[in-house]
């Protein structure tokens, strides 16, 4: 292979892995018959090794914009909302933004995240999977906690439609408690603070988003049944913006090791 | 196969939760790496000529860094821009448990068929 072509294939790996073996690895491409579907692997190998130290996140990156899409999309959809925005060309736009985010995450989906999860199945990569075991089991039990507001009086079957959303709640909530970890993660109280504690910490501070989450859902539901509507779709929308930042600062540090 | 062997590969295989991970690629370079060091030319015509898979380079490179990284196999000194490798104690405790598993497996499969 030539130099050139050898050098471009071993940029396509991560710096940290380069610094290791790119020299090595350039060496070895240099020096050797590379034929086509060898080429294809060290692509599908790079690719690997730059998302190896972000799986998790590039996972929850595109699970935090679906989920917010799909939130508003079942809380809008026949209600006042839906007006508003159709109205209003500043809902408009803000609606279309995450609806075309959604589409976009699901099309990326489809085409990234597919073949990452199949990896983590085939590598039987444990670590990954026990990390997005507990958002799911946030997402669980603040369904148990608003649950109770559900079936509460006064639950007309328009809302009654938006339950599902509940669950993609739950996301968003665990994705503010995330960002809640990543700035105990990153102040002096962590250095004072062991792994154990900080996740004790961390699950405190899920439960305290919680509780105010649910309080808010809750009293909107019960004082004004229409506007819960408008809140939880502003509440969505207001996380999904902070569940991104956090996304993206993790993702560009994670990416910059 | 003697049970002893059986119980030592057995309670080998309990004490690292991660061997069931291994296969493919990663236990073709340890196998490789079983006889001596070797570096990344090497290992591929000696895996080639031992199992008859050819490696692509991000195939090989990407076992060679899990391995490292999971400390099953170690770099030597750089010779010409290229480090051999050679297979640490652990990554031969690896080896031995992971091949006495598929012996064992293969083992049974021949039975069967004989018994045809």
């Amino acid at each position: 292979m030539t130099r050139r072509a050898a050098r471009f294939l071993t940029r396509l790996y991560p710096p940290r892995w380069r610094v290791r073996y790119g020299e090595e690895f350039q060496t070895f491409l240099e020096s050797r018959r590379v034929r086509p579907v060898d080429v294809l692997t060290t692509i599908g190998s790079a690719l690997s090794e730059r998302a190896a130290g972000s799986l998790t996140t590039l996972l929850y990156a595109c699970l935090a914009i679906i989920a917010p899409g799909g939130a508003w999309h079942m809380t809008t959809s026949g209600a006042p909302l839906a007006r508003i925005i159709e109205t209003h060309r500043a809902f408009w736009l803000s609606w279309a933004m995450i609806e075309a985010g959604s589409l976009a995450a699901l099309a990326a989906g489809a085409v990234a995240v597919a073949p990452v999860l199949s990896r983590i199945l085939r590598d039987r990569r444990r670590d990954v999977v026990r990390k997005l075991v507990w958002p799911v089991a946030a997402g669980l039990l603040l369904v148990l906690i608003l649950v109770p507001c559900a079936i509460l009086p006064g639950w007309e079957s328009p809302e009654a439609r938006a339950a599902p959303a509940l669950v993609v709640v739950g996301v968003f909530v665990d994705q503010a408690a995330l960002f809640l970890t990543y700035v105990i993660a990153h102040s002096k109280l962590s250095r004072s603070l062991g792994r154990v504690k900080r996740s004790v910490l961390a699950m405190a501070s899920w439960i305290v988003v919680a509780s105010i989450i649910a309080g808010a859902w809750g009293s909107t539901i019960h004082s004004s049944p229409r506007g819960g509507d408008l809140h939880l779709g502003w509440a969505g929308a207001l996380l999904w913006l902070v569940a991104m930042t956090y996304r993206v600062v993790v993702l560009r540090r994670t990416l910059a090791e | 196969m003697t049970r002893s062997t059986q119980r030592v590969a057995r309670r080998e295989a309990k004490d690292d939760p991660e061997l069931g991970r291994y296969s493919d690629p990663p236990l073709l370079v340890l196998a490789s790496l079983a006889d001596g060091p070797k570096h990344g030319h090497a290992m591929i015509d000696d895996i080639e000529q031992m199992s008859g898979a050819r490696l692509g380079p991000g195939t090989l490179y990407g076992a060679i860094a899990r391995l490292e990284r999971e400390k099953l196999i170690e770099p030597l000194p750089e010779e010409d821009r290229r480090h051999p490798y050679r297979i640490t104690p652990a990554g031969s405790r690896l080896l031995r448990a992971k091949l006495t598993t598929l012996q064992q497996f293969a083992r049974a499969g021949l039975r069967r068929l004989e018994a045809l």
